[in-house]
């Protein structure tokens, strides 16, 4: 009986194949985000009210990613905007080998951003490297300001937060310094944008900040 | 209850290590999960007894070990080991804190029975 070492990353797997997908997104000046939270916290909507304001400017595709149903890849759709159901069948997040099998049937050269939805859950989402440029997480104030403390894993990975349901304030005991405070607490970078999907208030300064990110990335590559 | 996955990862680099090495069990596997990890150690060891049996790694325990979450301050600049629960400065009560390390889910060794 022997002892070996190893010291190998549980998800070097994952990560190899986000380095993959990574680099296709590169070298096609893609801007690509991940897009996460807790089922129900209005990622879709926020999608939704992105790409109204991204129609005829920019070129968009979305993966959206479910345990099961294509309704949301259906509701991306009839806004014109091309994308592709993934279902999990069960798993709770994507992974990047999930995202490498799509890759092969979207002409990545015809876009400038591509949003990937990940499924609904504040945990696991965190873990896996899809090769996105950015981690993008949506709080909603009907799911209270203590949810930075209960899951700091996911607050520390996001470049940017939308906080949303900002309508909704008034009727909801959610303070939102607080919640800034403590999302901020392990990431010091984090970009916070409040926003509402329902009446599309603060929109326009997270769209602004989404292009420039997409300007970025394709300055870079040509 | 990513656990699986990590499990699955994990079965398959235990296997690939004791199949370099020529052996004929594994019998121990010694896993670090920062603090800064959204994994469960009690799930990852219930997924991982699940997916073990009928492999090279049938039997196998694995030993996890919780590494610290290590940051920096950014007001005062005290390096600290934070609770990732409540992260503040044990020095100055402030936040943010600079994230140095925690985030691991390592292989880092396994224990063998020679072929």
């Amino acid at each position: 009986m022997h002892e070996i070492a190893v010291n190998e990353d549980i998800l070097a797997g994952n990560d190899a194949a986000a380095r993959h997908n990574r680099e296709h997104f590169i070298e096609h000046g893609v801007y690509v985000v991940n897009l996460m939270s807790a089922p129900g916290a209005g990622k879709t909507t926020l999608l939704e009210r992105t790409l109204e304001r991204m129609a005829g400017k920019h070129r968009v595709g979305v993966i959206e990613g479910d345990v099961a149903t294509s309704a949301d890849a259906e509701r991306i759709r009839r806004l014109g905007v091309p994308a592709i159901q993934i279902n999990t069948g069960g798993e709770c997040h994507l992974d990047a080998r999930q995202i490498h099998r799509e890759l092969a049937a979207i002409q990545l050269e015809e876009l400038d951003l591509l949003v990937i939805e990940n499924v609904g859950n504040l945990v696991c989402p965190a873990e896996f490297d899809l090769g996105e440029h950015d981690k993008v997480m949506v709080l909603s104030t009907t799911e209270g300001d203590d949810k930075p403390r209960k899951y700091p894993v996911m607050f520390h990975v996001a470049r940017a937060l939308l906080l949303n349901k900002m309508d909704l304030l008034p009727h909801v005991d959610f303070d939102v310094a607080k919640a800034e405070r403590e999302a901020r607490a392990l990431n010091l970078d984090l970009e916070i944008f409040r926003v509402s999907g329902r009446t599309g208030a603060g929109m326009d300064a997270w769209v602004t900040w989404l292009e420039e990110r997409m300007r970025r990335v394709k300055a870079a590559a040509t | 209850m990513h656990e699986v996955a990590l499990a699955r990862e994990l079965l398959s680099l235990i296997r690939e290590a004791g199949r370099a090495h020529a052996a004929a069990r594994v019998t121990r596997a010694r896993v670090e999960i920062g603090q800064l990890s959204c994994a469960s150690p009690d799930a990852l060891r219930f997924a991982f007894e699940a997916l073990r049996v009928g492999t090279l790694a049938d039997g196998c325990e694995l030993v996890v070990e919780r590494t610290p979450l290590r940051a920096s301050c950014t007001s005062c600049g005290e390096a600290l080991v934070a609770d990732a629960k409540d992260p503040a400065c044990p020095r100055c009560g402030r936040a943010p804190l600079e994230v140095l390390a925690g985030r691991e889910l390592r292989l880092v060794s396994i224990e063998v029975e020679d072929g």
